[in-house]
């Protein structure tokens, strides 16, 4: 059942076969939001927020624009809100350095591809962060990312660039890539 | 390493999946029916559902009426911080201070959050009375908030 389908279903009031949207697009939404926000608690928090605005929002969804691009716009809006409202906390919290801390208690499993880039990332400009998920995690051509962010193609194409030379300097620093 | 590798490597690492906390569909399904209930089907954001307006007074009253839970959790402040007092807006929060003790409010949606506290400004753990949870490589504790029914 296409996407469409399913909306037309929720918008008669089945409001289950809203179910099969969130199935289709959690994991795709989900690697956009942690890689975006950083970590997993803060990504569902904005994944919960953003599904909720789109079931919500249904109704405004044009057919012209594909659903999965339409949410992503929504991902990200949510993302940066979060990334905002965690920047106040920090500002306000400025004696309290989690990454400091001592965990009284550590879960046994982790699950680890490539941790020096999951860290490095927290360290880009937003936007380039941004712009480098968009083009990676998702696979989005940048006029798509340019009708997601607001932003123009060349400035989507020059911040994946300094990203990348970012992420490649940051890298050399703790291990010879 | 050329550009085109480094490249390769940084696309395949961004678009390796990520692991899900169990039920996390589920918790939006369960939001998803809460809004149903509550009549918001796929209805326009009304002005006085903005995030402006939810930060303000009047929007944290309002939050307050229709039945949101208030999560009053209490952080014992950096040994640096000394005796001095201090108060602050904090995104849709508001907190302020008792005496030694830091205090936050923050008026939270339906749905399931996941916390831990911060002792002495160095450790961080599980809320001690609840069974922990796992999230990424680390435990912690687990809020869930529901309407008040009356």
């Amino acid at each position: 059942m296409s996407d469409l389908a399913i909306i037309t279903r929720v918008l008669n009031g089945d409001v289950e076969a809203y179910a099969r949207l969130v199935d289709r697009h959690y994991d795709r939404c989900a690697r956009i939001a942690q890689r975006i926000v950083g970590n997993r608690e803060d990504a569902e928090e904005a994944l919960q927020d953003a599904f909720l605005r789109a079931f919500n929002a249904l109704g405004d969804y044009e057919e012209r624009e594909r659903f999965s691009a339409w949410l992503t716009r929504i991902v990200v809006n949510q993302c940066r809100t979060v990334l905002a409202r965690t920047r106040r906390r920090e500002a306000v919290f400025l004696d309290v350095d989690p990454g400091a801390m001592s965990f009284v208690a550590i879960a046994p499993e982790a699950d680890h591809g490539w941790p020096e880039l999951e860290k490095l990332l927290a360290q880009l400009p937003d936007a380039q962060r941004e712009a480098l998920v968009l083009r990676y995690a998702d696979d989005l051509t940048y006029e798509e990312m340019a009708r997601i962010t607001g932003a123009g193609e060349s400035a989507l194409k020059m911040r994946v660039q300094r990203a990348f030379a970012r992420l490649r300097a940051l890298l050399s620093e703790v291990a010879h890539v | 390493m050329s550009d085109l590798d480094f490249e390769r490597r940084v696309a395949a690492a961004l678009h390796a999946p990520v692991a899900a906390s169990d039920g996390a569909r589920e918790r939006i399904m369960h939001r998803v029916r809460e809004s149903v209930r509550a009549g918001n089907l796929h209805r326009r954001p009304t002005p006085l559902a903005t995030r402006s307006t939810r930060h303000s007074i009047v929007g944290l009253a309002m939050a307050a009426s229709i039945g949101s839970v208030a999560m009053l959790s209490t952080i014992a402040p950096h040994p640096a911080a000394g005796r001095g007092t201090r108060s602050a807006a904090l995104g849709d929060s508001v907190m302020g201070t008792l005496r030694d003790t830091l205090r936050l409010m923050r008026f939270m949606q339906e749905g399931e959050r996941r916390y831990a506290f911060v002792a002495d400004g160095a450790r961080w753990g599980p809320d001690p009375v609840t069974n922990p949870v796992r999230s990424d490589d680390r435990l912690g504790s687990l809020l869930r908030v529901a309407r008040d029914s009356n």
